[in-house]
């Protein structure tokens, strides 16, 4: 996989619903290649965050960049074909469709980079999946949680993102399968691409992560590297749940 | 016996069409068009005024009615479903009966309210073991086959067929996989018109075109969507045959003209005991 990163910057976000700002002029930069993790309690305003960034939500005020590229006018459809993956917490698979078919249309309306062919593709994304090789032909909504999260990610991978958006990635699953995601996800990061994540679980999330941004209340608190949020205990006691 | 189940078959692929068309639609949009019984009386009038006023071979005005349908149902969509599509099921199923009502009068407008019939050749009907088929009911044999199989090729082996799986399966997914759900949607409304219209040339061909041709139809296309499964819109074709077989098996215990009695029957049993039907998945609510 020879996938060249984008960054991901917001400038003075403000977003919410029925004109009522959540989001509070948020402000941060996911650097090319790197992972980025959006922690905070409850109601803070990260599923706000993801779905602005995808374009589920319109801003009321601010930018988003994919590096140079104002994306912010775009709706859902064209940022991913702008190259950015998606991978929602809840119902992120067609569950009546096939395993298959869930990563055929991954590609069938984005337009890949650099053009591959399907199958090759296919390989190289079930070779960071092999768990889901043998389930190709199985509809997903009889997989289990994991697994279905793993068809999630296999099917925004297929096009070669320049940047994978995961909404709470281990939400649901058990400990060893959150570990085992967090795993794969370093893998992903690895083939280059720009990793945005929201994350329930402070210390996988941060811990698998290059740089973090603590939100509360719809504003940035803190942001920095991953190790030293992890690390300043008035955030975690405050803010993290002591994690 | 065998001729009841042949006049059965015939009445179920008659209602085949418009209840895949009722269940294609609810699939996508979520609500369930109550003015597809107009798409099928605007689909007859137009396939005989190309047949009878322009002259015209019955098969080219048949396929002149079925793009004239899809493309009125694509421009009904811009006019009127597309404003409200963040409403309710509820608000856009009051708003499909305002279109029926508007399509009804415009076709009593131009073309009266006596019932009329295309102009096709008289032929004797054809006999298997003292079965009797007649012409019509082996064009609708072939013509709803025909339909059907190619809706299934293009439903399971095409990137559009993938398409309006996907967005009936997880719209907001489907958006963040760079489908443009406004054109799935374009096309759900010009297969749902084109296949309801091609069921208004087959009733008409099988009896008589009126005015209220697709009022008729009204309750059994609906039973026959609901019994199979209305979001699942392959189900809803075996729901179709399996009301029109009932209908008319009735025929044996009622009176003919109490079948539409069967419709009723057993779409208020499936409303209350199994309302995603007999194939369907089970998340429509009651």
């Amino acid at each position: 996989m020879s996938v060249t990163a984008k960054s991901l910057t917001a400038t003075g976000l403000v977003a919410g619903y029925g004109g009522q700002p959540v989001l509070r002029g948020v402000s941060f930069t996911a650097h090319a290649g790197e992972i980025l993790t959006v922690v905070g309690p409850n109601g803070s305003g990260k599923s706000t965050l993801i779905k602005t960034v995808l374009g589920l939500i319109r801003p009321i005020e601010g930018r988003i960049l994919l590096d140079e590229e104002d994306i912010t006018p775009l709706s859902p459809s064209q940022r991913a074909n702008a190259g950015i993956g998606y991978v929602p917490q809840e119902a992120n698979v067609f569950p009546n469709m096939t395993v298959l078919e869930n990563l055929r249309l991954g590609v069938d309306f984005i337009q890949q980079r650099p053009a591959k062919r399907f199958d090759r593709r296919l390989e190289e994304v079930l070779d960071l999946f092999p768990e889901i090789r043998p389930k190709l032909s199985t509809r997903a909504g009889l997989l289990s949680g994991g697994q279905r999260q793993m068809v999630a990610m296999a099917s925004a991978l297929m096009p070669e993102p320049f940047l994978l958006a995961l909404d709470e990635p281990s939400a649901g699953l058990s400990p060893r399968n959150a570990e085992l995601l967090f795993k794969i996800i370093s893998r992903i990061a690895r083939t280059g691409v720009t990793l945005f994540l929201i994350e329930q679980n402070t210390r996988l999330g941060l811990g698998a992560s290059d740089t973090g941004l603590v939100l509360v209340s719809g504003e940035v608190k803190l942001s920095g590297t991953a190790s030293d949020i992890l690390g300043n205990p008035a955030i975690r006691r405050l803010y993290l749940g002591g994690a | 016996m065998g001729q009841l189940l042949v006049n059965g078959l015939t009445t179920g692929l008659i209602l085949a069409l418009p209840a895949l068309a009722l269940a294609l639609s609810f699939s996508v949009l979520r609500f369930a068009n109550y003015a597809i019984g107009s798409y099928v009386t605007v689909g007859a009038f137009v396939t005989w005024w190309a047949n009878v006023a322009l002259a015209l071979p019955f098969w080219v005005a048949a396929i002149i009615g079925s793009v004239a349908v899809a493309s009125l149902a694509v421009s009904i969509d811009a006019l009127v479903y597309r404003h409200m599509r963040e409403r309710s099921g509820l608000t856009l199923l009051v708003a499909s009966m305002g279109v029926a009502i508007a399509l009804e009068n415009v076709v009593r407008l131009f073309a009266g309210n006596s019932p009329r019939s295309f102009d096709v050749p008289v032929a004797r009907p054809q006999r298997f073991f003292d079965i009797r088929v007649n012409q019509e009911q082996l064009i609708i044999l072939i013509t709803v086959l025909g339909a059907l199989i190619l809706v299934w090729l293009v439903f399971r082996f095409t990137r559009l067929g993938r398409a309006m799986r996907a967005v009936a399966d997880n719209a907001a997914l489907a958006s963040v996989r760079g489908i443009a759900r406004g054109r799935v949607i374009a096309v759900v409304w010009a297969l749902s018109g084109g296949l309801s219209a091609l069921a208004g040339v087959l009733i008409g061909l099988d009896t008589s075109i009126e005015p209220q041709m697709g009022w008729n139809y009204l309750l059994p296309i609906f039973t026959a969507a609901i019994l199979g499964g209305i979001a699942s819109p392959m189900a809803a074709v075996a729901g179709a045959l399996v009301l029109g077989m009932a209908e008319e098996v009735s025929t044996l215990f009622l009176p003919p003209h109490y079948r539409m009695i069967v419709a009723f029957v057993i779409m208020a049993a499936l409303l209350m005991l199994r309302p995603w039907g007999l194939f369907g998945t089970k998340w429509v609510q009651r």
